[in-house]
């Protein structure tokens, strides 16, 4: 399958193209309502996260909330 | 850039701060920014003080019982009168944070729960894309206070904590590691407000 390179918090990885940030959210393990997501400086609200494609190149931040405070 | 104080303290005046959530983190850090002299300060939380906050929330004893907004306000007035403080006792909503948060410079998220804690930045960073929040996140537990660090997600967003340790029964919150990050956080809102570099 053909991989796009994209930037997770800084770091290098490589994704299956066409991938959605409700399924990157999965393979991380992560649950979509505990999580602040931004693509290339911008915010990405959570209902858009299933009809977000990632492209190759992009600049992702995902942000962990745990309870706390 | 350097400032004199007189400049510091003049800024620091005519500044606001809001902060979602009065807990351990976020009654710290409104303690602080009152002490340092931050004039206007918007609190919002729709608890009460109960016994198990005081040994580390900045309460007392006979407030238990006592919405937290309230009771906070009336420390802070103990410490400084020279304050306007602004009591919202709700649950933040999608719906009341544009209102609520209309006036403030800076936000302080300083909730418990991991979705309002994302939900209120989500919406924060919709409404109010020029005004920077400082988040919590991975406070408890007794490790090292050393990990307790800030990053900048994006120009206007910061998160402080490990991102990880979570709150639970065997990981409870200590007054001193989340005082590292609620003077963290308080810190760079100072920061934030002269207009110097973050970090």
């Amino acid at each position: 399958m053909e991989k796009i390179r994209v930037f997770i918090n800084g770091k290098e990885n490589f994704l299956d193209s066409n991938i959605n940030i409700l399924s990157l959210l999965q393979q991380l393990n992560l649950k979509p309502e505990r999580v602040a997501v931004e693509v290339n400086k911008n915010v990405i609200p959570k209902e858009d996260f299933e009809e977000y494609i990632l492209r190759d190149g992009d600049k992702i931040e995902i942000v962990r909330f745990v309870g706390g405070g | 850039m350097s400032l004199s104080n007189k400049q510091i303290l003049k800024r620091l005046k005519s500044s606001s701060v809001g902060i979602a959530g009065l807990g351990g983190i976020g009654s710290g850090v409104a303690l602080s920014l009152a002490r340092a002299g931050v004039g206007h300060l918007v609190l919002v939380d729709f608890d009460i003080v109960d016994e198990s906050n005081i040994l580390r929330q900045q309460y007392f004893r006979s407030q238990i019982g006592s919405p937290k907004v309230f009771a906070l306000k009336e420390n802070i007035l103990k410490i400084r009168e020279d304050i306007t403080i602004t009591c919202h006792d709700i649950r933040l909503s999608p719906q009341n944070i544009p209102q609520i948060f209309k006036d403030v410079d800076i936000a302080i998220e300083a909730l418990d729960c991991p979705e309002e804690k994302a939900m209120f930045v989500e919406k924060f960073r919709l409404y109010f894309p020029q005004k920077p929040v400082i988040a919590v996140s991975g406070i408890a537990g007794i490790d090292s206070g050393e990990f307790i660090v800030t990053r900048r997600v994006s120009d206007n967003f910061f998160i402080i904590g490990d991102e990880v340790s979570e709150q639970s029964s065997d990981n409870l919150l200590w007054p001193t590691r989340i005082g590292i990050a609620f003077s963290k956080q308080a810190h760079l809102a100072l920061r934030l407000l002269l207009g110097l570099d973050p970090i």
